[in-house]
């Protein structure tokens, strides 16, 4: 498990840096797209939406005050003059004032104010006679109102003009209205409600409180908006008002984020210590997978290559993950050892065993239905049977018929003398090995043709291949 | 005591007493009619835009003068300040414009439940003073130095208080249909005799006392306009006007500046 160890870390850090790339390219294409979405126009629309509300919301305690204009009785004692102003009438829950021609409180619901001179609204409805909407702030409230003037008869030469007024607070209003993002609305620098409180929070925390409360700020203060970064991004948008009206400027601001929640500091470098986490647990488990097939394998080779004896050759394809070109050369290497043995006998240099070209004679390994065989003591007297190349110039089959078929003939001879069993299907495999050879070898010496020789060596059949140019 | 000890005593009374011998008398009666406005005049210097919707449903009605009349006597000092009173009523006051006597007060008196908060500038712009009027309550302000200081309210920028204050005057607020004004006691000088509307000086008339002498004028006050309906009495010494006496004040507008004079 733990060996191998460079070859672990090669592979632990050509998987990390991977995944680092492809982790790099993901973020930056999620950058890319989340910075091309239009926050705004969202913001826009919303606030538009929440301006026609209150529009509408207005309009509606116009008509509300006409109503209940209509629904309020006065009576006046003839002996005494006393007037005496019913409004059972009206419904208990609504907050309304009627007020005199002066603009003093005569009864109603709202009672904060004692007299309501010098709320614009109800200054038109004294001086112009005319109904209108507009806004009230109070110490702790901010109410949209509609006032209406009207006339009653108190038994005097004429009517005496009276003005009713309606109201309902902000917060009131707003509180019905689905916003998708968080958002907030301010009477001049006074908060009066929120939009999904909860995500507004996830935002407004972490290291950017700061930035955000300075932006809204400013905005308060009139300026435009600000974006606080590419993820980020606050709107706003202001009733239209009077900086003299009664209920002060009403500002709308938005909070569009592109990760709601994921945006704060200290979550984002949670998620961030996950992710390197996962990609470092991950990486470790393919390394040791990968690793471990590759030390497998080559454990495997080396316990073959330790149980070798002296002629044996391994099997080309019996290993995996590159362990065949190693088979491949030293099975080579063995022919070379074996061929040179022979020629100069024991003792001979490294150096003497690459054969040149022109000399060469390859010794094929044994095809691959090599099987386990009993052992037997090493013979350098070994019988050799040359049977002939496949070139019918240069080597003299003993079946002129078929060169190949001559060369079995001498392996399974070689074979049979020694007392092992040959079946059909080695045939096929043995001729397969050979043809196939033949074309490695002629493409590797650039030679025309190969020669192949059967002997016998140490009771076994060796194929010895040799270039012809 | 003896005819010349008696001479003697009477001799020394001018020396002890040159006020009680040559000073006048002046009697002013002003009346007043209230007349009305129009409502661009009520107005603030624009019309305030908070609202989406404005139906009409009756038929204006009058507006009567928002802001009061003085009458003020300059030349003399005499006569201690009159104090005025500003009713805050709601999100605004029930007069906008206050002439005062240096060492004048203006009570701020709220009829509210709720704390009025107070910016007080003078007339280049620097902060004298912020106060608060706390609810159903009566705040002093007193006037050390004569200029013009402006009162905003600090929570409802359309309510603000203009307060003149002025020195070697007397002035004399016209709160009802008539005013009469006695002044037993007039040194012999000069005396400018101005009505003001608000801040508006509206009509002016410059005369000299002399001696003992004895005046009785009367003037009306209609649509912002001065008429002088007297007729003038002498007794004793002479009274002399210094200019023209015009009884055709001119229209509300600018001030007269100088002599009593009509406007074009």
């Amino acid at each position: 498990m733990l060996g191998n160890v460079w070859l672990k870390i090669k592979v632990f850090f050509f998987i990390s840096s991977v995944l680092a790339f492809l982790s790099f390219l993901f973020f930056n294409l999620f950058d890319h797209l989340v910075t091309r979405i239009n926050f705004q126009q969202g913001a826009d629309n919303t606030f538009r939406y929440l301006e026609q509300r209150i529009k509408n919301h207005q309009y509606e305690l116009i008509t509300r005050s006409f109503d209940i204009s209509s629904k309020l009785k006065v009576t006046t004692d003839k002996k005494t003059k006393q007037v005496v102003f019913d409004t059972q009438g009206i419904d208990a829950n609504l907050l309304f004032a009627f007020l005199d021609g002066n603009g003093s409180l005569v009864t109603g619901s709202f009672r904060i104010f004692n007299s309501m001179a010098g709320v614009p609204a109800v200054d038109r409805a004294i001086r112009d006679g005319v109904a209108s909407d507009g806004m009230l702030k109070t110490e702790g409230e901010r109410y949209l109102i509609g006032v209406a003037p009207f006339n009653v008869d108190l038994g005097l030469d004429r009517p005496k003009r009276m003005i009713a007024v309606t109201l309902v607070p902000i917060r009131e209003a707003l509180s019905g209205v689905s916003v998708t993002f968080p958002a907030q609305v301010y009477a001049d620098s006074t908060l009066l409600y929120e939009f999904n409180k909860e995500s507004l929070l996830k935002i407004n925390s972490g290291e950017r409180q700061t930035q955000i409360q300075a932006a809204v700020d400013d905005i308060l203060a009139g300026n435009a908006p600000r974006p606080i970064d590419r993820w980020l991004q606050i709107s706003s948008f202001s009733l239209p008002s009077d900086i003299r009206s009664a209920g002060g400027r009403t500002t709308f601001v938005g909070f569009m984020s592109a990760l709601p929640g994921y945006d704060v500091y200290n979550k984002s470098v949670t998620y961030i210590g996950l992710y390197a986490l996962a990609t470092i647990i991950i990486t470790l488990i393919f390394t040791i997978l990968i690793t471990y097939d590759v030390d497998r394998g080559f454990k495997r080779l080396a316990a073959d290559i330790s149980r070798l004896r002296i002629g044996e050759k391994l099997v080309l394809h019996k290993y995996s993950h590159g362990a065949g070109i190693v088979v491949s050369s030293l099975n080579h290497l063995i022919g070379n050892y074996q061929k040179h043995n022979e020629s100069v006998g024991h003792g001979s240099s490294l150096s003497a065993l690459v054969p040149e070209i022109k000399d060469e004679e390859v010794e094929i390994p044994e095809p691959s239905f090599d099987k386990k065989r009993d052992p037997a003591p090493a013979t350098d007297t070994s019988k050799t049977v040359r049977t002939g190349g496949t070139d019918p110039k240069i080597a003299q089959p003993v079946d002129n018929a078929d060169p190949y078929a001559a060369l079995w003939d001498t392996y399974r001879g070689i074979k049979e003398k020694n007392g092992e069993k040959v079946t059909d299907q080695e045939k096929t495999s043995f001729l397969a090995k050979l043809k196939t050879n033949r074309v490695s070898i002629m493409s590797k010496y650039s030679c025309r043709d190969v020669s192949f020789v059967i002997e016998e060596k140490e009771g076994k059949p060796v194929i010895k291949a040799k270039p012809v140019k | 005591m003896s005819v010349k000890g008696s001479l003697g005593l009477l001799s020394l009374i001018p020396v002890c007493f040159p006020i009680m011998l040559y000073a006048g008398k002046l009697t002013v009666t002003v009346t007043y009619t209230p007349s009305a406005v129009s409502r661009e005049e009520t107005m603030p210097e624009a019309p305030i835009k908070d609202n989406y919707h404005q139906i009409s449903a009756l038929a204006p009605e009058k507006i009567w003068e928002p802001e009061g009349y003085y009458a003020v006597l300059e030349g003399t000092d005499k006569g201690a300040p009159t104090d005025e009173t500003a009713y805050l009523r709601g999100l605004s006051v029930n007069r906008n414009y206050f002439l005062l006597k240096i060492d004048g007060k203006l009570l701020l008196q709220n009829g509210e439940s709720f704390a009025r908060e107070f910016t007080v500038i003078d007339d280049t712009g620097t902060v004298t003073k912020e106060f608060i009027v706390k609810p159903n309550t009566t705040a002093p302000y007193a006037f050390m130095r004569t200029g013009t200081y402006t009162f905003i309210d600090n929570r409802n920028p359309t309510c603000k208080i203009y307060v003149k204050v002025l020195a070697a005057c007397v002035i004399f607020p016209v709160r009802g249909p008539s005013l009469r004004i006695d002044l037993p006691v007039l040194d012999p000088g000069t005396y400018s005799f101005k009505i003001y509307y608000a801040f508006r000086q509206i009509f002016q008339e410059d005369f000299s006392m002399v001696g003992d002498s004895v005046q009785d004028v009367s003037y009306r006050i209609a649509d912002r306009e001065v008429f002088r309906s007297d007729s003038t009495t002498f007794t004793g010494s002479r009274i002399l006007s210094r200019s023209p006496v015009s009884d055709r004040p001119g229209p509300a507008g600018a001030p007269n500046v100088g002599a009593s004079q009509q406007q074009p």
